[in-house]
């Protein structure tokens, strides 16, 4: 079992980052998505395992500030961009979940060089005719947790003590950043055509009953991808990091051992 | 010597819904299917409606207003300048306000400048334009960025102005909007531009930034307490900051009123009308407040003050907060004295439609509006 993480305040690009680090052996950075930031999962613990897992707060998120130039996802690709050279990562696993998963796939598609594998855990960034991603920020109560989740006991647990003013406020500013990177189009129209790019081997990981972006998002990143395959994970929705936490964890290992043989 | 300018707003609610709508409808914006709006019902109402515009210059309102809204039943006018286009040939005197065009919305805010020049020079000078950004629903139909609202509201703001004020061709660069030739034709004939209103619900940044440049601030649908907040707030920035008095004809306000010769016959008659307004018209669901739409200190205090949504007020709470006036003559006078004397306000933005109000009350309340309120708020009248 890993130590409980450090806290790291790394600033790049002017802008203090928030930076979760635990763990020990190769470099995975886990890019969150728009809930929960700013934690330490029992997901990160278990990835924390076997790698040394990184988990900046996004610019906006969590303990990292939004600056006045978030504005669209190029700009978070630069922002990771600098992050990782600040941390001088070399070519590590990058996994990225929702949102994080969006951020992931541009950083691959812009900068093939510096990820070394890639893990898109339910991935936003692409629009599937047919299965559009439901309006999120109309989404509340009932109708959230039916989307996001597929356990309803872990919904639940999830939601409960979450309706205080702080919570409310956490969560309008999280929606803010959200909607200056992706109010509309909430996908980037270039992304299909761009992925041919990414060189990193690629496992679209993706809940069975994710609700929120369906599982069709997750063929179309593997059929996008020159190396790409795709792994559903059974009795698991869109909040697959607090909902099938193990299951991503080993499946996550296990893909890594494949593509890196030299991991853990 | 009580005075008010008078103006008569029109929304053009679209009321003809199944009776159980407002109980299973999720919002009445955005989403309620636009199957359910008859065009041969749409004929008549908008033509009813129009006349109810029309007739109230008759009775003698300063000006008629009408306003932009999008994909909902509370108003049909998603262009509000259409309608003001043809107010300009049914109307000789009055003024045509127009508050406002919801400039974010807009991808081609030029288009807005170019507009209102035109309706300015056809009705002789008689636009006022208003601009406001929007309800936060509109964002959701326009697919506008909320969290853009207010640069591109100021932005626009300065183009338009700038567009009406000097000569062009010049270029404007902004951050949402960029033009290499700024040159509309044709120009406003209002000099140096047509009155500005701002409407709003008080905040402290649409507040100032009217109150700066001495645009009429009006203040929509709030309890009468939440409105003197806000006018003291402008009178107080426009003296401490601006240097200068604010004279009751830049604060205005929009409250829905109902006259009838008792209180009791007022609120009868009056009561099923205002809360389809409230509680129908303003169910806005979960699409009030998208992302952005306003800072986070807003959502902080709009916590705080804990209001009611529209559609859970009350007829008590709406007529003892103030968010309507309705009563006999005597007492709606009493009500606006209120206004002029304490609040020192001078514009009243009212009408006499409301909600799902069949013709023949809006005609009684037009007239005793006209006839037994109006007078005790004019020149000649000589009331105390």
């Amino acid at each position: 079992m890993s130590a409980a993480p450090e806290s790291r305040f790394i600033t790049v690009n002017d802008l203090s980052t928030h930076v979760l680090v635990g763990g020990a052996g190769p470099a995975l950075v886990y890019l969150h998505g728009v809930a929960p930031a700013g934690e330490w999962l029992p997901l990160h613990a278990r990835l924390a395992e076997r790698f040394t897992v990184y988990a900046p707060d996004h610019p906006g998120f969590g303990r990292t500030e939004r600056p006045d130039w978030v504005e669209g996802m190029d700009d978070l690709v630069l922002h990771y961009e600098e992050l990782f050279r600040a941390l001088e990562l070399d070519r590590p696993a990058v996994a990225g979940f929702s949102l994080g998963g969006w951020i992931a796939a541009e950083l691959a598609v812009f900068y093939p060089d510096w990820v070394g594998a890639l893990v898109l855990l339910n991935a936003a960034g692409l629009h599937v005719d047919g299965a559009l991603i439901p309006d999120l920020p109309t989404l509340g109560g009932e109708a959230l947790a039916r989307t996001v989740f597929h356990n309803r006991a872990a919904a639940m647990k999830f939601f409960s003590g979450k309706d205080t003013p702080d919570e409310r406020m956490r969560r309008y500013r999280a929606m803010t950043t959200l909607a200056l990177l992706a109010w509309n189009p909430w996908f980037d129209p270039k992304l299909a055509r761009r992925l041919r790019r990414v060189q990193a081997p690629t496992l679209a990981l993706w809940g069975a009953h994710d609700r929120l972006i369906q599982p069709v998002y997750g063929e179309t990143y593997r059929d996008l991808i020159p190396n790409a395959r795709l792994e559903l994970l059974p009795d698991c929705g869109h909040m697959a990091p607090i909902e099938g936490a193990d299951a991503v964890a080993e499946a996550v290992f296990r893909f890594l051992a494949e593509v890196s043989p030299a991991a853990p | 010597m009580r005075r008010l300018q008078f103006y008569y707003f029109h929304l053009m609610p679209y009321p003809e819904l199944p009776p159980d709508f407002g109980r299973k409808a999720e919002a009445a914006w955005v989403t309620p299917s636009n199957a359910l709006f008859d065009p041969e019902k749409g004929h008549a109402l908008y033509n009813r409606y129009l006349d109810e515009l029309v007739e109230a210059e008759r009775w003698g309102w300063d000006g008629i207003c009408v306003n932009e809204h999008h994909q909902n039943v509370y108003g049909t006018m998603p262009s509000p300048n259409l309608i003001a286009a043809m107010l300009t040939q049914r109307t000789q005197r009055c003024r045509i306000g127009i508050i406002g065009n919801a400039l974010p919305l807009h991808e081609n805010p030029l288009r807005v400048a170019e507009e209102i020049a035109m309706l300015d020079v056809i009705s002789g000078g008689r636009i006022i334009s208003g601009f406001v950004r929007g309800t936060g629903m509109e964002y959701y139909s326009y697919g506008v960025n909320p969290a853009h609202s207010r640069e591109r509201f100021y932005e626009a703001h300065d183009l338009i102005l700038k567009a009406w004020t000097e000569p062009g061709p010049f270029p404007f660069v902004g951050k949402h909007y960029r033009y290499r030739y700024v040159n509309p034709w044709p120009r406003p004939l209002q000099q140096p531009h047509p009155p500005i209103w701002l409407p709003g619900t008080g905040s402290l940044e649409t507040v100032s930034f009217a109150a700066e440049r001495r645009y009429p601030f009006m203040m929509v649908y709030s309890p009468v307490e939440q409105q003197r907040k806000a006018y003291d707030l402008y009178r107080r920035l426009a003296e401490e900051q601006f240097g200068y008095e604010a004279a009751p004809e830049q604060l205005a306000f929009c409250v829905p009123c109902y006259v009838a010769e008792t209180d009791e016959q007022a609120r009868r008659e009056a009561e099923p009308h205002l809360l389809w307004l409230f509680r129908v018209g303003l169910k806005y669901g979960p699409y009030g407040m998208p992302p952005g739409y306003v800072s986070e200190r807003s959502v902080r205090a709009m916590a705080l003050a804990g209001a009611k949504p529209f559609h859970q007020l009350t007829m008590d709470d709406l007529m003892n907060e103030g968010y309507v006036i309705v009563g006999s003559p005597d007492t709606v006078v009493e009500k606006l004295a209120h206004y002029t004397d304490r609040l020192h306000a001078g514009i009243m933005v009212s009408g006499a439609h409301w909600g799902d109000m069949p013709a023949d009350k809006v005609q009684r309340n037009m007239e005793l509006f006209a006839t037994r309120v109006m007078p005790h708020f004019r020149e000649a009248s000589g009331n105390a």
